[in-house]
């Protein structure tokens, strides 16, 4: 990797990436894909809790990338285009998921343990087992208040709060008027506020 | 809940209202007790949601992409024009594009038949997007239309300027005593540019004297052992580690990658490159503890290279450090509360979009704590390069002052400016004071008065007026105590005074005592007043809070060295700002000068 990529702006890599007579182009999307690929990661981390998941749909996002290329236009931010790409990635991928499980709800049924859940995250992705004695948080009840989330609520509170993007850029990725990224951010807090008071009140 | 008042403060609390509604609320919450505990809460929730640990990529999904991508090289021969579904164009305009967008797709299919798995799934996706058009095309006549033509404005703004004329980076030869590591840039001096600065160390004043100690090692020890403090440095030591390989390429500590809140990544970096330059490391020497840490010495010189070097790419030509807004474009118009409480910000109307705008940035923090770095490298480093940033630093401070002599979370911004704000500009001012840069005197002059119009006869300084504590009194008291220290250099009846109140807090582990939450911020502002205030309360604070520091740091794993973010604050800064508060406060032996003796 040349040091000068790293100077230069998402954008700049991009149009770089995309320009015709471009050397270097593979270089610059390496670069892009450093900055990008966990963040994009963990946006279908959040949404799915499944780390097999999200790498495919990371995977299928960054190919969309590549494919939509010409398409880009530095009008424009660089992340909002590629989020925009991953909502689409997360869309195609629900209505998939939607059409397998009504064929076949009637063969299995989802497990819901929180707690295989847990010891499954300590053993892959998770910190230290000695930082989650000091932070003492159940991961698992978190997930769990997230999954209770509408989809809607639950993308919205990732883009937002999660990935820090403005309401305003959130509003053009999911299509949706500021007013409406607003509601959904505040009730969903509000949702799982009440539940973490409901769990410690126990 | 009693209070009806019914602010949305999840929105306050992600920056996304106006100026106007967040004077409002920020009023309301000094005065009402359950709109504090209510907000508490929701920023504890928060918190709590983001401390879901990230996963990192397996290192064969970037080899999968990478395939990928190096298969299906972009192609320059056809050009597609993209409407942005988020933008609204008038009917004409998509249906041209739409055309455009079909003989684009056909002449794939059809001229290149190459790669034909890639190209079946873009001619699918490219009549799933015609869909989409004509749908917009029904949907949205007459909406306005967004220029082809790219505005300077709405471009994506680089991370760092690009470096001009000014910038061009040149090693300064007669300074260097060992090959630089790669990637290593120095900035030239500007001529032109009156130097105010004073050219050498004043031996005679203590407290830049004192800088020349930072790098050696001797007197590092004899500091350490004036105050039995040997057995802080592992943890320093493995702080630092943890904190360097956090760095990212381009020099900065991005926050939110561990927790903390993008806006405050100047902040957090600069947070950092303060523990470095705490440990003797400048950005052309390794100086350092570099005896202590020789196989650090380079890389951790190369470390504060380039986090200076970002510093100084992230000035303006105010002279301030760091962006304005989130991403640096111009603040939504609402912002500046000349359309506060617009209908596009409540309700429905997405044609604002169009001209989207960006969430703005209280950048005091950012700059107060970046102008520290500069100013601290600058007297380890005397590079002529900096003199100018750190001039223009240190007049954005004063330039951003209220006229009552305290500073708020931007230049001119309505509220009354606050005593936390405010202590993070003072270390700053007094160096800059020290080095004769003008204007910081009298600067210094009226915060002093402010401070003290804040101060309440036991000692205890209020936020924003006197016994006004939005979050407790121990905190802000011990960020007051050490501006006032820090000002005057040296101890009055006031500071012995706060310094016996705040021995009645003593900062413990939130597991052993269960009725005090842990607070970096006071940590580090308490650490450091007492340090410089000295005596018997002092010796007390030190013993206790050493330990309590130690026993908090991450041992094993990933983040090894680090501190765990469960404070009142960890909410904004996250792993960084944690990890950097504690160090700092386990380098306080060395840092500054004690006030206690000498003088
Ligand atoms: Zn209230």
């Amino acid at each position: 990797m040349s040091p000068l990529c790293s100077d230069r702006s998402d954008q700049e890599l991009f149009l770089a990436y995309k320009s015709p007579t471009g050397t270097g182009a593979v270089a610059a999307f390496e670069e892009l894909l450093n900055r990008y690929q966990q963040k994009v990661l963990n946006f279908f981390y959040r949404l799915t809790f499944n780390k097999e998941v999200a790498e495919d749909l990371t995977q299928d996002t960054f190919t969309r990338l590549v494919q939509s290329a010409r398409e880009y236009q530095p009008r424009a931010a660089f992340k909002t285009f590629l989020f925009s790409l991953a909502r689409n990635a997360w869309s195609d991928y629900r209505r998939c998921e939607e059409n397998r499980r009504k064929s076949v709800s009637l063969e299995t049924k989802v497990g819901d343990d929180a707690d295989a859940e847990l010891k499954d995250f300590i053993k892959s992705d998770g910190p230290a087992p000695q930082e989650i004695v000091v932070q003492r948080e159940n991961i698992g009840l978190l997930k769990k208040y997230l999954d209770n989330l509408s989809p809607e609520q639950r993308i919205t509170l990732e883009l937002c709060v999660f990935q820090e993007l403005s309401y305003e850029e959130a509003g053009m990725i999911l299509e949706i008027p500021l007013g409406t990224v607003k509601t959904r951010v505040s009730a969903a807090i509000m949702q799982i506020k009440k539940k973490m008071e409901i769990q410690i009140n126990k | 809940m009693k209070c009806d008042k019914n602010y949305d403060l999840v929105s306050y609390l992600n920056n996304e209202v106006t100026t106007g509604e967040r004077a409002e609320i920020e009023a309301h919450l000094l005065d009402c007790p359950d709109c504090r505990q209510e907000f508490a809460a929701l920023k504890a929730t928060i918190g709590r949601l983001k401390s879901i640990p990230p996963i990192t990529p397996s290192p064969a999904l970037k080899t999968r992409i990478m395939e990928q991508v190096s298969r299906f090289q972009p192609q320059p021969v056809h050009t597609l024009w993209f409407i942005p579904r988020f933008s609204y164009v008038p009917a004409w305009a998509v249906s041209v594009a739409v055309h455009l967008i079909i003989f684009a797709g056909l002449s794939i299919i059809f001229i290149r038949p190459v790669q034909k798995q890639q190209e079946k799934t873009i001619s699918i996706r490219l009549a799933q997007r015609v869909e989409e058009e004509k749908k917009l095309l029904d949907s949205s006549p007459g909406l306005p239309l967004v220029a082809g033509e790219i505005k300077p404005e709405e471009r994506e703004p680089a991370v760092q300027r690009p470096a001009g004329e000014d910038d061009i980076p040149t090693p300064l030869p007669d300074r260097i005593k060992r090959p630089i590591p790669e990637g290593i840039i120095v900035t030239r001096p500007v001529d032109g540019w009156k130097v105010k600065l004073k050219p050498v160390p004043d031996r005679d004043d203590k407290l830049l004297a004192h800088f020349n100690g930072r790098s050696n090692i001797k007197t590092r020890r004899e500091l350490l052992q004036k105050y039995q403090a040997g057995d802080t440095e592992p943890a320093v030591k493995g702080g630092l580690n943890w904190l360097a390989q956090a760095q990212s390429p381009d020099g900065a500590w991005d926050g939110s990658r561990y927790g903390g809140r993008k806006e405050y990544q100047v902040a957090l970096s600069s947070l950092s490159l303060l523990c470095f330059l705490a440990d003797g490391h400048n950005h052309i020497s390794g100086g350092a503890a570099a005896e202590s840490r020789p196989e650090r010495r380079d890389t951790y010189t190369a470390l504060v290279n380039r986090g200076i070097k970002f510093l100084l790419a992230q000035q303006d030509s105010d002279g301030l450090v760091g962006p304005k807004t989130l991403n640096g474009k111009p603040a939504r118009p609402n912002a500046e509360g000349g359309q506060a409480g617009s209908p596009a910000l409540i309700g429905g109307d997405p044609v604002t979009y169009s001209g989207m705008r960006d969430k703005p940035v209280n950048y005091m923090y950012n700059h107060g704590l970046a102008t520290l770095c500069l100013l601290e490298d600058y007297i380890m480093s005397r590079d002529p390069a900096l003199e100018r940033p750190v001039n223009q630093a240190v007049s954005f401070i004063i330039s951003a002052q209220n006229a009552n002599g305290g500073w708020g979370y931007t230049k001119g911004s309505p509220t009354a400016g606050d005593s936390s704000v405010t202590a993070w500009q003072i270390p700053s001012l007094k160096l800059a004071q020290t080095l004769g840069i003008g204007g910081a005197a009298e600067s210094l002059e009226k915060a002093k008065n402010w401070l003290n119009s804040l101060t309440n006869a036991d000692g205890f300084v209020g936020y924003s007026a006197p016994e006004q504590y939005p979050n407790g009194p121990y905190g802000l008291s011990a960020a007051g105590m050490s501006g006032q220290l820090f000002m005057d250099q040296s101890s009055s009846a006031l500071s012995e005074l706060q310094a016996h109140l705040l021995t009645k807090r003593l900062p413990h582990l939130q597991d052993e005592h269960p009725e005090t939450e842990s607070d970096f911020y006071y940590t580090y502002w308490g650490t450091l007043s007492m340090f410089l205030q000295g005596g018997k309360d002092w010796e007390t604070w030190n013993k206790n809070t050493k330990q309590t520091l130690l026993k908090s740091q991450v041992r094993n794993g990933s983040y090894a060295g680090s501190w765990v973010p469960d404070d009142k604050w960890g909410y904004f800064g996250g792993r960084i700002y944690a990890t950097s508060m504690a160090i700092l406060s386990l380098q306080v032996y060395y840092r500054y000068p004690a006030l206690t003796d000498g003088r």
